[in-house]
């Protein structure tokens, strides 16, 4: 039984922390390049990065089957190099990463748009590039938003299924992550393994809130004054 | 009389105007029945054809079917979803219901068979004489049913266990939720092979039969038909199931590969 | 050295300005929306003109036609905001430091120091922004404009969001600055007091236009047209024609006081007979007199509004013939004389503070 419990729960670790690498640095460039981004394409980029949130899952999966599956473009590309991304462990970062980024990306374009001009206008005429201006003015002004985003993220990749099933499958020790693994524990009525991944689940969830709590607890605020002369 | 009281008059003649023309339409028809039957995703086609035919013929009769798994399919009314018929691809799903007494057991009986077949995608250049062959290393990924909850993989996790090869293959195998999940990889092409039903491989034209089950495993497969306890169209759901075992359901079955178990 | 020729097209909005200043102090005036914050964004290069022409001391930082567009980290211009717009993660120390931190360590530390105790911030190093008031803020942003010694410091308003009393204090500050930084100063000011004080030049601005640049008594004595006028607290805007001009003594036919001025100025001679023009005088010039003279109208007195040092009066000539406009009057509590609503007074306009403007 500990088998069919530490193989899930190993590969939903390795899953959830890559694709949370991976999803924290795409948001950020994204959410970057948009916050101050003005054409009129504007809407339409932004309505492709989000659309993962707002369709089903199981439709984000179809799709990515066909783009990555043996006659899609990706597919393709990437035989050439004798690798299939479908069914492999792989396929559960893409699937986690695709539906994450928008959490990311929302989350993070709000923080910086929050983010006061002038300040970082301030910055420019100090003599700092755009790159530092970013990393030591935006990105600390905007902190609160991109934690938050960053366990939402983390959450978001723990639970993920309907995409998850299409492209990585279930194979057990391979791509079965913690809520595949749940799913067919509960079909094949081995309702007590089932119980022990959703208690894990809810363990790490617990655990993640609460850091975040702790962590808005303890950043300093960035706004106001208190004294007056 | 005032405004208030005549509209309400009014209101109350017009409802029971229309209480009485609905019984009067209703009295003229046998109620209407609307059957809930869970069957197993092998039998899909077959069992969509048999009920439109069912409901030409009786049109008070409204059938809503159910495709899923057998294990799913079992959970799911042990759970207490509403099913008046189940009909399931294995004896194992049908045993477990009846353990918890929720079939009525006289109705319980087999109604087909069937065969687990080796299916590749049409344009594969693989070849096996039989099962073995999935040892091959041309073989990446295979795909069955979940043999916890999905007959066809149980027969195919038996098979491999026969002739030794389960073991050496648990790396290879993808577990899905139902045949017709196994039958869309292979189609898709995204394995390279599959274990189905031989009627699930009679209805793609993408995939081929590349070889059969060992005919001891063949031989176990069975499809159980039942009305459900908690049913509330007990009359309807054995009428249903009589219908199932006519010869007019009988050509369908086999039109679609069914073998129909000689009663 | 600083030339500015800039030239931006927004929706309901020119901004077209022209002008340039050699190590002094430049005050901008103007009313809200006038394009002031805008032309300091353009020579900053935070927000991009449509074409023009910036060039500090040596160094072009914007020319249009050939190409030349300087990003503002390399403008070397700094910039003072009106919310101050400090780093509010970073120390006070931080926030100064953030300019220089390129240079080694001790150098920073004492340019920090230095500059800390120059704008009277000692010992807040350590603070961050939000423990600070709203001077002392200003003070840090002040210091950390400075830090990387700029060729130009370009002030937004600075003291527009304290009260009156930092305010001044700061005033006196900003006037100081000169003592230790040589470069030019640009600030832009809704309030005339302000810049007269700080500035030694004032350009005035109007819906995106420069309608005067000069020193600052230039444009006080002799204003460009009725907005800069208005602006620089000239009242009692009246229309006259011009009789006759002798050396720099002008005579005008005013309808509204019913009668003839008599003006002495030195740009007189910029104008013709016959020639409508438009004059005003400052409210505190004109004085109350017991006899009629040259200059002198009698007046009913409308409107008494006292204020804490000084008493406004509102007065209507008396010619009957005359269109009804306010004549304004700023008299000194300490020593003026007795009015009361409905008095009639005479009126004395000095020759030489009448200001005359081209229509």
């Amino acid at each position: 039984m500990t088998e069919s419990i530490l193989a899930p729960l190993w590969i939903s670790c390795k899953t959830v922390l890559t694709t949370t690498v991976i999803t924290f640095f795409l948001g950020i460039a994204a959410a970057r390049w948009m916050a101050h981004y003005s054409s009129k394409w504007k809407s339409l980029i932004d309505g492709i990065f989000i659309l993962p949130l707002v369709l089903p899952p199981t439709v984000v999966g179809f799709g990515l089957l066909l783009l990555f599956g043996k006659n899609g473009p990706l597919g393709e590309f990437f035989s050439w190099f004798n690798t299939t991304i479908v069914f492999s462990w792989p396929a559960t970062v893409i699937a986690a990463v695709v539906m994450t980024f928008p959490l990311m990306y929302m989350s993070a374009r709000a923080g910086f748009e929050q983010v006061d001009i002038n300040v970082e206008n301030a910055a420019r005429t100090l003599g700092a590039s755009e790159w530092r201006v970013f990393w030591t003015v935006t990105m600390p002004m905007a902190w609160p938003s991109v934690v938050a985003a960053t366990v939402l993220t983390l959450a978001r990749a723990l639970g993920e299924f309907g995409a998850t099933l299409m492209i990585a499958g279930n194979i057990p020790g391979k791509t079965a992550t913690i809520p595949v693994a749940i799913y067919f524990d509960i079909q094949a009525g081995h309702n007590d393994r089932a119980l022990i991944l959703v208690g894990i689940v809810l363990v790490i969830s617990f655990v993640s809130l609460a850091v975040l709590a702790y962590w808005k607890r303890k950043m300093p605020r960035t706004t106001g004054f208190l004294v007056s002369e | 009389m005032d405004i208030f009281k005549k509209r309400f008059f009014v209101t109350l003649g017009l409802i029971s105007l229309l209480l009485v023309i609905l019984a009067v339409l209703g009295c003229s028809k046998p109620v209407p029945v609307e059957l809930n039957v869970s069957a197993a995703s092998s039998l899909t086609d077959a069992l969509k054809a048999i009920n439109t035919l069912y409901m030409q013929e009786n049109d008070y009769v409204t059938i809503v079917a159910n495709f899923a798994s057998s294990g799913t399919l079992q959970k799911q009314i042990e759970q207490g979803a509403p099913a008046d018929v189940f009909f399931s691809a294995g004896a194992k799903q049908m045993n477990a219901l009846q353990d918890e007494n929720l079939i009525l057991n006289e109705t319980r009986q087999n109604l087909l068979t069937n065969k687990v077949v080796l299916i590749v995608p049409s344009d594969s250049t693989l070849t096996f004489t039989d099962f073995t062959g999935l040892l091959n290393d041309n073989v990446h990924q295979i795909a069955i049913g979940d043999p916890a909850s999905v007959p066809a993989g149980d027969y195919a996790k038996q098979a491999m266990q026969q002739l030794g090869i389960w073991d050496q293959l648990q790396s290879k195998l993808i577990l899905c939720t139902d045949v017709r999940q196994v039958l869309a990889y292979v189609e898709g092409g995204n394995v390279e092979a599959g274990i189905v039903y031989a009627t699930d491989a009679a209805i793609s034209t993408s995939v081929k039969v590349a070889a059969n089950a060992p005919a001891e495993i063949n031989a176990k497969i069975i499809y159980p038909i039942a009305v459900i306890m908690a049913s509330q169209n007990v009359q309807a759901a054995k009428d249903y199931i009589a219908f199932l075992l006519s010869n007019e359901a009988k050509a369908i079955f086999e039109q679609y590969g069914f073998v129909v178990v000689s009663q | 050295m600083l030339e500015v020729r800039i030239k931006k097209s927004l929706p309901g909005f020119n901004l077209d300005v022209n002008f340039s200043i050699n190590q002094e102090i430049l005050a901008i005036l103007g009313p809200s929306g006038s394009g002031k914050t805008m032309t300091l964004q353009c020579i900053a290069g935070l927000i991009q003109p449509d074409k023009g022409y910036i060039k500090l001391n040596d160094k072009v930082l914007l020319d249009s036609a050939k190409g030349i567009k300087l990003k503002p980290r390399v403008r070397r211009v700094g910039f003072v905001f009106q919310n101050y717009a400090l780093f509010p993660h970073l120390t006070v120390e931080d926030n100064i430091a953030y300019g220089i931190n390129h240079l080694p360590k001790d150098e920073v530390k004492t340019r920090v120091s230095e500059l800390m105790a120059k704008t009277h911030i000692a010992g807040l190093g350590s603070r961050f922004p939000r423990q600070l008031s709203a001077g002392q803020q200003q003070r840090v942003s002040l210091a950390r404009a400075l830090a990387p010694e700029p060729e130009l410091l370009l002030l937004d308003e600075p003291f527009s969001a304290l009260d009156s009393q930092v305010k001044e204090r700061l005033e006196l500050e900003l006037m100081n600055l000169q003592n230790y930084y040589k470069g030019n100063i640009l600030f832009v000011t809704h309030d005339l007091t302000e810049g007269y004080k700080i500035a030694s030049k004032i350009a005035v601005y109007e819906s995106g236009r420069v309608v005067q640049c000069d020193y600052k008594n230039k444009v006080i004595g002799s204003p460009a047209n009725r907005t800069v006028a208005r602006l620089t607290g000239v009242r009692n805007i009246m229309q006259g024609t011009i009789e006759s001009i002798k050396g720099s003594t002008a005579r005008v036919m005013v309808p509204e006081l019913g009668g003839k001025l008599k003006i002495t100025k030195d740009d007189v001679a910029n104008f013709t007979v016959n020639q409508i023009v438009t004059i005003g005088i400052r409210p505190e010039y004109i004085h109350i007199v017991d006899h009629p003279g040259e200059n002198t109208f009698l007046c009913k007195a409308d409107r008494i509004v006292e204020g804490v040092s000084l008493i406004n009066c509102f007065f209507y000539a008396s010619n009957k013939n005359t269109e009804r406009h306010w004549i304004e009057v700023s008299l000194h509590k300490a020593h003026a004389p007795l009015i009361t609503e409905g008095h009639e007074c005479y009126v004395y306009l000095p020759p030489e503070h009448i200001v005359i403007i081209k229509d």
